[in-house]
């Protein structure tokens, strides 16, 4: 960690020790104020970062978020990292020998440990583009911040990466997480006897854009959230109030699809024999329709499940700290 | 005369005929045979019933092993496509695995859990659930190995080389060259560093095709290919860096910016190569050997085991129903040769019960007959036969207080008076009156002596008639005589009967007892053919004949 981060960060930890003394926090309050105050450190890096190369600024969006869970966070941190990794190898050309993995159960510190590798990546990228200053930290809005409130900064970092990028996340790897949460549901769908692991493949569709995979990405969502309610589990509610009124990319695509298969990958660790050899694999290139058809795939999965959930709400192991 | 008392019959109230006991036995000797032919019969079904139902379980067990075979080869075909989908990228191959899930290893698996649920024992349950659940982790894992199998993500390190490395040398060969027209334009350019930056695209050219064989190959004499190819480039590269006063500012420009990107290339290529060393470098083979052998093996352990379960279970069954068969087939013969035995057994105590009060009646009756009968028959049963004997009894009481009466026939108390059920004896008594009329001949004419009041009572006082009576006896009587000495003589008993019989039927009308008991006697030897004092008797019977005679002469022409 260079001079300039470590002063930055002990005058963020100066200010949050005055809150901390003014206002008692939990342990979990206290982890989510570090991981607030890092991902505040790194949306200032990025758009420092943006300005200096001249790319466009991601507009903003205020997504509806509920039920933010550190484990939701934890996954969105990974997908930021990812992110800046890939911008740090194009930009540095370096790139982390080791990719994090998440334990189970995640709290904020693993987010936050997360989001310092992530700031290690940006000063990598800051060096090879020659940036000697400290981005400016913008000031703590609220005295406390909500999971919700630190996963929304993270989706808007995330897709301000997106941008910075020369090869940007395509629909190659949204297919990627894709078939990632497919794999998941299978084994979820395995619980079940009577179901069809690996539904049929629907119809491919040409001309479809990202958008398309983002809206029905965004419905996959929507059948998550009642499995997970209908088997007594808290889980990340996602609504987009652009939903088809603004074109998306796959970048954001990506983000809600890793999203998606972080809680997917929660739910198969509630399952018994749950199998840890699911993996992502890049599928080369794809097109928009080709990762529409895939998300197809894992709608009718999904709604699958959501029926046989409907049938035996308690089809889960015996509750685990989430 | 002594008689046995009999049943005082004017005493007793009449009684009505019992009526169904014969019946009722003969229905429950029926009904007794009918029982046991149609427990035999209900026996036969009941145990054809048992065998059938063996048969069937025996018969289902069959397709149950024959479905575990039909799976598991099913199972080994949808393996045999995906390996010829990774090896050759086959679209038909793939069709072919999804159409063996669709068509065979499916139907087949949900008709063998059907057949399961049948099936009683935890241990068949616990297998077929845990079949179940194989087979759907293989299907899923075949999936996933299908899906990977031809994407250039089935190996990590070849798309790391192609998203890392590759961009690095196509930036560091790209800048060489643009660094190589540079200096040729340059009309004072350095001629060696020209042959370095010429040597470095080369060596570089050397160090991505030895990369690119390493990746294919994994082997580590390509790895140190690389390396030694990589060093030489870094020699290179510091080479031209020396010479870097003699390049032109746009080639030293470029030089810094080759230089930052070949320092980091070894480190890049180093994740590359650390990918390409791991045991995932290539993820289809690596599942395969993983993930889906090891749950082909148990899949293939478990269906063989159903399979060798059901085939001992079913050849335990046979082996069950063949040895109760055999049981079955001499209990039967058992149960026939018993039957047999217990269906004699009762008719023959039925008959015997039927019968024997009528074949004691039957006896009873020629002992009446000869009169012999002087005690009344037992009364075994309350039915029919009972009250015929009871009837007998009555008849045979009435008949003795008929005896006693005065006024008794002659012959019948001379009958009553005969030596019984012997020809010793009735010789002895025949003999008797010869002794006797000798002896005592005052008696033998009170004997013969012609009771004209009873002879005329015998035609109603009417003398005329009776008077053509002894006519037709006096004109018949000596050819009577006649045939009845010389069918003596011949020993023809049954004439010796008629003719005996013919000349006491007119005795018996005129009144003469001891010629009419002579010539019962005479007609009873005649019937029975006891002829040996047969001569005799008949002697005396002439005797008393002709001392009639006169007597009826006399009255015939009065």
């Amino acid at each position: 960690m260079t001079p300039l981060r470590l002063l930055a960060l002990t005058a963020a930890c100066h200010i949050m020790s005055t809150t901390a003394v003014a206002q008692p926090a939990s342990g979990e309050a206290r982890g989510l104020a570090d991981l607030s105050l890092r991902l505040n450190s790194v949306r200032a890096e990025v758009e420092f970062i943006r300005r200096e190369m001249g790319r466009p600024e991601y507009p903003h969006f205020e997504i509806r978020l509920s039920g933010a869970t550190p484990r939701a966070t934890l996954s969105q941190a990974l997908t930021l990292f990812r992110k800046i990794d890939r911008l740090s190898l194009e930009l540095a050309r370096r790139r982390a020998v080791i990719s994090p993995t998440v334990p189970n159960p995640a709290d904020f510190s693993h987010s936050t440990a997360l989001i310092e590798r992530v700031l290690e990546r940006i000063e990598a990228v800051k060096v090879a583009l020659n940036i000697n200053e400290v981005a400016p930290q913008p000031p703590p809005s609220t005295p406390s911040v909500s999971a919700a409130e630190a996963l929304q900064s993270m989706l808007a970092t995330s897709r301000q990466v997106d941008l910075l990028l020369d090869r940007r996340f395509s629909s190659s790897d949204v297919f990627q997480q894709v078939t990632l949460a497919i794999n998941y549901t299978a084994w979820l769908l395995q619980q079940f006897s009577e179901s069809e692991q690996i539904p049929e493949t629907p119809e491919f569709e040409r001309f479809k854009r990202p958008t398309d995979v983002y809206l029905r990405l965004l419905t996959c969502f929507g059948l998550l959230s009642d499995v997970a309610e209908m088997s007594t589990l808290s889980t990340l509610n996602l609504q987009d109030p652009r939903e088809g009124t603004v074109d998306s990319t796959s970048g954001q695509s990506y983000d809600l699809a890793s999203l998606l298969a972080s809680e997917l990958a929660y739910l198969h660790s509630r399952t018994t024999g749950g199998n840890s050899s699911i993996e992502a694999y890049y599928p080369g290139h794809k097109l928009p329709s080709e990762t529409y058809q895939r998300v197809g795939v894992l709608e009718s999965q999904l709604t699958q499940l959501l029926a046989l959930v409907a049938t035996s709400p308690d089809w889960l192991a015996p509750s685990m700290p989430q | 005369m002594t008689t046995v008392p009999g049943p005082d019959i004017s005493s007793k109230p009449a009684r009505s005929t019992p009526r169904g006991g014969i019946r009722r036995k003969l229905l429950r000797s029926h009904l007794t045979i009918g029982l046991i032919a149609v427990t035999i019969l209900v026996s036969g079904f009941g145990t054809s019933l048992w065998i059938r139902n063996n048969t069937l379980r025996t018969l289902q067990q069959g397709p149950t092993a024959d479905d575990s075979t039909r799976i598991l080869a099913g199972v080994q075909q949808s393996g045999t496509a995906l390996q010829e989908w990774i090896l050759l990228g086959d679209p038909e191959a793939k069709r072919r695995r999804a159409d063996t899930w669709l068509n065979e290893i499916d139907p087949l698996l949900k008709q063998l859990v059907q057949r399961g649920k049948t099936r009683t024992t935890a241990g068949d349950q616990n297998r077929l659930t845990e079949l179940t659940e194989v087979l759907g982790e293989l299907r899923t894992w075949q999936w996933a190995i299908e899906d990977v199998a031809q994407t250039p993500g089935n190996q990590p390190a070849r798309v790391s080389y192609l998203q890392v490395v590759q961009p690095v040398i196509d930036l560091v060969t790209g800048g060489s060259a643009a660094m190589l027209r540079l200096g040729a334009s340059a009309p004072d350019g350095d001629r060696a560093s020209l042959g370095l930056l010429s040597d470095l695209r080369h060596v570089l050219t050397e160090t991505e095709t030895a990369l690119q064989i390493f990746l294919d190959t994994g082997n580590t004499n390509d790895e140190q290919r690389y390396r030694t190819y990589l060093d030489q480039a870094l020699s290179i590269m510091a080479a031209i860096r020396d010479r870097q006063s003699t390049l032109t500012t746009d080639q030293q420009d470029l030089l810094e910016w080759l230089d930052a990107e070949l320092l980091a290339f070894p480190s890049l290529v180093d994740t590359v190569i650390s990918e390409r060393r791991e045991p995932r470098a290539n993820l289809a083979r690596h599942w395969l050997a993983n993930e889906l052998r090891p749950r082909e093996q148990l899949t293939t352990a478990l269906l063989e085991s159903i399979s060798t379960d059901q085939t001992a279970l079913m050849q335990h069954e046979v082996t069950r129903v063949m040895s109760l068969h055999n049981a079955i087939m001499a209990f039967s013969l058992l149960l026939l040769v018993a039957t047999i035995c217990t269906i004699w057994i009762v008719s023959k105590q039925t008959a015997d019960q039927l019968t024997r009060p009528i074949a004691a009646l039957a006896t009873a009756t020629n002992e009446l007959a000869d009169g012999q009968l002087t005690h009344d028959l037992p009364v075994t049963s309350s039915d029919e036969l009972g009250a015929l004997t009871q009837s007998f009894n009555t008849m045979r009481a009435a008949l003795d207080t008929t005896t006693d009466e005065p006024g008794f026939s002659p012959e019948r108390e001379s009958y009553l008076d005969r030596p019984r059920r012997h020809p010793s004896t009735v010789t002895a008594v025949d003999s008797a009156p010869k002794h006797s009329a000798s002896q005592d001949h005052t008696d033998n004419k009170e004997l013969g002596t012609l009771d004209w009041q009873r002879a005329l009572d015998s035609v109603n006082g009417d003398r005329e008639k009776l008077k053509q009576t002894i006519d037709r006896y006096l004109k018949i009587c000596p050819q009577l005589r006649e045939d009845l000495r010389t069918a003596i003589a011949e020993g023809d008993a049954a004439v010796v009967r008629h003719a005996a019989q013919a000349i006491r039927s007119s005795l018996d009308c005129f009144g003469v007892a001891r010629a009419a008991a002579l010539a019962y006697r005479l007609e009873e030897a005649g019937r029975r053919g006891w002829l040996e004092s047969a001569a005799e008797q008949c002697i005396v019977l002439e005797e008393e004949l002709d001392s009639i005679e006169p007597e009826l002469q006399a009255f015939l022409a009065s």
